[in-house]
């Protein structure tokens, strides 16, 4: 990277806030990497209305952290889990849900493979060692089995719970 | 190595005189209330104190001076007290029997039962009382032991009595129908329009908003260290998170971890395993992945050993016999790697700094193979005997409580590294495997 201010990139949420980006960050996003590479050196701002303002905020703030982070290929991530994430990215995940989903969204939408890893593995630690009651309760999701194919679901995921 | 001297069958034949002896002293004498006194011992028939006069003097049990201390101020002592300590101590004693050290068990009962005859009653009123929901009857406080106790217990289920461990066989027929009716399950599902609800209406399901592709991601981060237990909770919850949970990708993952040869590049390896689940599996990833054999990595495999060794005597007439209890255990890794060890550490003592980094006499570090689907095949090298190298062949078998958790014995010699002299070692003394889970070992993949 160079000494001199880098060029700015213009992105606009879906309410048409305009934020201003140095290229290195918004090339974290795959999606804004392969567009400004298409359209080459523009001053129109890139318009993303699947993303809101407070949103669009926390993805900035995530690809600012790492926007020096190397690239992730793909064998690498496997080696990456959940017991992994650092005090950043905890702190970056400590949101409400609705914001988690959001951000799950934007990261998939904009196409960046770590913050989507990031909040999915933020949403599986949500689930891991829980019962099928208290994931429920987690995700405010009602029981829509009848009793007998509840029975018949658990016979079939006994194997699971044996030593 | 274990000071005292017994034998399994004493402990037995200890325990069943006793359990009469109580049985009948609640008949006779059904209003006595805590019979810990020792004006109530005297009470009970002169069997019970026969019986314990002559275990004593042919078994020779050391009781810890704590313990005296205690008896002989049990009179100046409250009841409640005296009959708390006994179930502390009894509970010690179940845990020793559970951990398969049998010595220190027998140790602990009869201490127990000594300063209170009706402890194993009370012990199993206790058991009643929590496994039922219901609260424990005394001050809570002092009770916490108990609970601990219990919650502590399922972590190491591999001392094994009776048909518990015989693997449950399935008939096919029986088989067949529970697979018909889990995909007639499916299919019913399948025509529907799953829509999560909430379970409370004023909130917001805010999981709704992602797409399948996208809870399937989660699922796939679930899954990351082998976590199935998880993912098949969480296919508990609702319909839709049922049939999310079947995805096959998650499942092939899965396979082409656990059945992943090391010996051959990723790729290939891959092709096999693909070519195995059509050949025997009609593609069903998730079946493969339950049924077909697999070394598991998420616990340690323990084998609980006693014999009996006779003690040197300073008379005649006394010929004292030592239990010894030993253990050995195994741990796998996905490289192709483990790790063993024989002590006469308890696996409380031992199972959760277990790795290829345990420091102590007697481990060794290996290489395993499984072939066959269930000759598991280990060769070993102790640092402290860089002239051998072990081998250790074991059949993975299933039982009845869960599937491939069980090593039994094959062969097992050594090799002189430089001579190529094969020595075959006894396994008279040796016992099976049984896995137990450690939630604390994380699996790399």
């Amino acid at each position: 990277m160079s000494t001199i201010e880098q060029k700015k990139v213009k992105l606009t949420s879906s309410e048409g806030t305009e934020f201003q980006v140095e290229r290195s960050v918004a090339e974290r996003s795959v999606l804004l990497k392969n567009m400004l590479e298409d359209v080459g050196e523009n001053d129109m701002a890139i318009p993303l209305p699947n993303v809101t303002g407070p949103i669009l905020t926390k993805v900035i703030d995530y690809c600012t952290h790492h926007r020096n982070d190397p690239i992730q290929n793909h064998d690498d991530d496997l080696k990456k889990t959940s017991e992994d994430i650092d005090d950043w990215d905890a702190e970056f995940c400590k949101v409400d849900q609705g914001t988690l989903f959001e951000l799950i969204l934007a990261a998939n939408y904009l196409d960046i493979k770590p913050l989507l890893d990031l909040t999915c593995k933020t949403v599986a630690n949500m689930i891991k060692n829980k019962s099928p009651e208290e994931i429920r309760a987690t995700f405010n999701i009602t029981n829509d089995f009848t009793p007998e194919e509840e029975e018949q679901v658990r016979k079939e995921n006994e194997w699971c719970e044996e030593r | 190595m274990k000071a005292e001297s017994s034998g399994t069958s004493e402990l037995e034949n200890f325990r069943e005189q006793w359990k009469a002896e109580i049985s009948r002293q609640h008949k006779k004498d059904s209003h006595s209330k805590s019979p810990a006194t020792s004006a109530n011992i005297s009470n009970a028939s002169v069997d019970v104190k026969k019986s314990l006069e002559l275990s004593e003097e042919s078994i020779e049990i050391e009781v810890p001076s704590t313990f005296e201390l205690t008896n002989t101020n049990s009179d100046s002592t409250d009841p409640e007290t005296i009959s708390h300590k006994a179930l502390e101590i009894y509970v010690k004693a179940v845990t020793k029997e559970r951990e398969g050290n049998l010595s220190e068990a027998l140790k602990y009962y009869r201490q127990a039962l000594k300063l209170d005859p009706t402890t194993e009653h009370s012990y199993r009123k206790q058991l009643y009382n929590v496994v039922n929901g219901k609260t424990i009857d005394q001050d809570s406080e002092s009770f916490n032991f108990f609970t601990k106790h219990l919650e502590e217990v399922p972590q190491f289920p591999y001392i094994f009595i009776g048909e518990d461990y015989e693997k449950g066989n399935k008939s096919l027929e029986q088989q067949i129908k529970d697979d018909n009716s889990i995909f007639n399950l499916i299919n019913s599902f399948r025509d529907l329009q799953l829509d999560l609800l909430p379970l409370k209406p004023n909130k917001e399901v805010y999981i709704a908003k992602l797409p399948n592709e996208l809870i399937v991601c989660i699922l796939h981060q679930l899954i990351i260290r082998g976590d199935v237990t998880s993912l098949e909770r969480f296919a508990l919850t609702c319909k839709k998170f049922f049939l999310l949970s079947r995805e096959i990708s998650l499942w092939r993952y899965l396979c082409e971890k656990a059945y992943r040869d090391n010996s051959l590049p990723l790729a290939v390896s891959n092709v096999l395993i693909e070519e195995y689940v059509k050949l025997y599996y009609h593609s069903d990833w998730k079946r493969m992945y339950i049924e077909r054999p697999r070394i598991r990595l998420d616990g340690v495999f323990i084998s609980t050993c006693n014999y009996l060794r006779p003690g040197s005597a300073e008379n005649t007439w006394n010929q004292p016999i030592h239990l010894v209890t030993y253990y050995r255990y195994i741990r796998f890794y996905s490289d192709g790697t483990c790790v063993a060890l024989l002590t006469t550490n308890e696996p409380i003592n031992v199972v959760k700094n277990f790795g290829c980094d345990y420091k102590s006499k007697s481990f060794m570090n290996g290489k395993w193979e499984l072939s066959d689907n269930h000759i598991l095949m280990i060769q070993a090298k102790d640092p402290d005997l860089r002239k051998f190298t072990f081998h250790l062949i074991f059949d993975l078998k299933s039982t009845h409580r869960g599937r491939h958790n069980k090593l039994t014995w094959i062969e097992y010699y050594s090799i002189n590294n430089f001579t190529d002299e094969r020595t075959d070692i006894s396994l008279k003394n040796e016992k099976s495997y049984f896995f137990s889970k450690v939630k604390s070992y994380i699996v790399v993949w």
